[in-house]
């Protein structure tokens, strides 16, 4: 039982690994995408096909190894519902990722800074849930803080977009088409840090439910 | 017709382990942290051990209260007793085994004109307000001790869940020799002092005195009770009645442990008597009215909305009702017989 406990423990600490993998090779990969440097793109596009590959496989044993052996009846709801929302984090980053190589949109060069900002944003927002779910598992009582961080970002987050979008829409260089794409981008990305607060809102509650 | 006298000690104690044992394990077997056979075969262990090593004590106290020499009114005495608890449960009040039979020895003594002696009858009595009280003040400290732990020291979710088993376990087999100790006086304290029974000589040398031989007879009839009735009414407890986080129920399960063993232990009652301190009646007290306190205590100090008040007035319902019905029955069944 005790080797099962360590073996579930580790499986969850590399769960959470992939996730903040995930967010650092959106981020490399974005930078990537808006520098033209397409072959590293390509490069950061399938590793994160892998981490994608590697955290489905973790999660269907968590979930199983949790339910299977009937571990921590009290919060395996819990557990199943936060790494299923973790998992999202990563599907919407990897489709991101995957869209910019479809679509391939062009981004006008003077609005860079700020992309490159939203997704430094969205990219710490992630980073934050991953130390709060760690949080949650290691000393629940201690996660308020990180949560703070997590609305924090959120927040920051949205005016970045929120600017973007203004930005995109008041050039009147640009087809709406084009506007309509590139805000396209903008909300998807800015998507992450929704779903960053979408967990931390449930770290929230699980928490306190932890707590004695 | 041996036989038969001895089957209601038998019964009585069939029917506590049936009921009483899902006060110790119910919640590790209703939320699915221990499986029913494991708990079923650790408790019936403990049971037996605590009524061997351990049942003296309130066993003495109960023939201090009526020294019963009949086989025939020990077996009355039982008999009214298990009915009063089969009656009271039928109607879903949760009853007491020891309070049933208090009610029938002192039934027993008005009948044969024995005067009760006052002095063990408020010492029996004190301790029925106690337990509870008791009970509910030891989960108030021993949760106000886990919170700051758990508060003070990071501990992953999984292995505090696999030490919380690990403790289930350890601290059901606790409350189970407990049990043992304290309840074994219900169910064979009466016959102890029967003409009829003696003790057993092997292989021509060998005394086994008949106390030890009713300790474990009855310590038997506890653990099969366990053992084949009490699935139902541990995952009736675990899942509707006693619906407690595992940690919650470690903390009542505890509480309700210690205080059933100070009040049957003889070496911890002459320890705190060495200490200079008042003397702990080794009395048989109510599992299920412990496990009702310590819960009480547990939401006292977390909510206090959440307190079922209805329970406690049972309990208090159930210390006069339970011994008075006890008392009627046996004065009628030994007017007939």
């Amino acid at each position: 039982m005790f080797k099962l406990t360590k073996s579930i423990i580790s499986q969850i600490n590399d769960y959470l690994e992939n996730v903040k993998k995930s967010s650092v090779i959106f981020k490399d990969a974005f930078r990537c995408f808006l520098t033209n440097n397409n072959d590293e793109f390509e490069m950061q596009l399938t590793k994160m096909t892998e981490v994608e590959h590697n955290a489905d496989i973790l999660k269907r044993n968590i979930e199983n190894m949790l339910y299977k052996h009937s571990l921590i009846p009290e919060s395996r709801g819990d557990v199943w519902r936060l790494i299923e929302h973790l998992d999202e984090l990563i599907d919407t980053a990897k489709e991101i990722l995957v869209n910019f190589d479809i679509e391939k949109p062009d981004i006008p060069s003077d609005i860079y800074d700020a992309f490159f900002a939203l997704s430094d944003t969205v990219t710490a927002s992630v980073q934050e849930v991953v130390e709060a779910t760690k949080l949650y598992f290691y000393h629940p009582a201690a996660i308020k803080k990180s949560l703070e961080n997590i609305y924090q970002l959120e927040k920051k987050a949205d005016q970045i977009s929120n600017n973007l979008k203004r930005e995109i829409f008041s050039k009147k260089n640009l087809e709406l088409s084009h506007k309509t794409h590139i805000r396209y981008f903008i909300s998807r990305t800015d998507l992450l840090a929704d779903t960053a607060e979408t967990v931390a809102d449930m770290l929230s509650i699980y928490a306190i439910k932890l707590i004695v | 017709m041996m036989i038969i006298y001895l089957l209601c000690g038998f019964f009585l104690g069939w029917s506590l382990g049936a009921n009483d044992a899902s006060n110790v394990f119910g919640t590790a077997v209703g939320s699915k942290m221990i499986k029913f056979k494991k708990a079923a075969i650790i408790s019936s262990i403990f049971v037996i051990a605590g009524c061997v090593l351990d049942g003296g004590g309130t066993t003495q106290t109960l023939n201090e209260l009526g020294k019963i020499t009949s086989l025939k009114d020990a077996a009355i005495v039982t008999f009214s007793s298990a009915f009063t608890v089969l009656m009271l449960t039928k109607m879903r009040l949760p009853v007491s085994t020891s309070q049933a039979i208090i009610g029938g020895i002192i039934g027993w003594n008005i009948l044969y004109n024995y005067s009760i002696d006052t002095e063990v009858l408020t010492r029996i009595v004190s301790t029925w307000l106690i337990c509870p009280l008791l009970a509910a003040i030891t989960a108030i400290i021993i949760y106000i001790i886990a919170r700051f732990i758990l508060f003070k020291i990071p501990f992953n979710l999984l292995k505090r869940d696999f030490y919380i088993r690990q403790f289930l376990i350890i601290i059901g087999a606790f409350g189970s020799y407990s049990l043992g100790a304290n309840n074994i006086a219900n169910v064979i304290g009466v016959f102890v002092n029967t003409s009829e029974l003696t003790d057993l000589v092997l292989f021509k040398e060998i005394i086994v005195p008949k106390e030890i031989l009713l300790y474990f007879a009855g310590g038997l009839s506890i653990a099969l009770g366990i053992l084949t009735y009490s699935k139902g009414v541990m995952l009736t407890v675990g899942r509707n009645l006693l619906k407690l986080s595992p940690e919650h129920a470690l903390i009542v399960v505890f509480s309700h442990s210690l205080v059933l063993f100070v009040f049957s232990s003889v070496i911890f009652s002459n320890f705190i008597t060495s200490l200079g301190l008042p003397e702990i009646p080794l009395v048989p007290v109510s599992s299920t009215q412990a496990i009702i306190g310590a819960i009480f205590g547990l939401g006292l100090v977390k909510s206090f909305y959440s307190i079922k008040f209805k329970a406690i007035g049972y309990i208090a319902l159930n210390w006069i009702l339970t011994p008075v019905i006890s008392l009627a029955i046996c004065v009628f069944l030994l007017i007939i017989f």
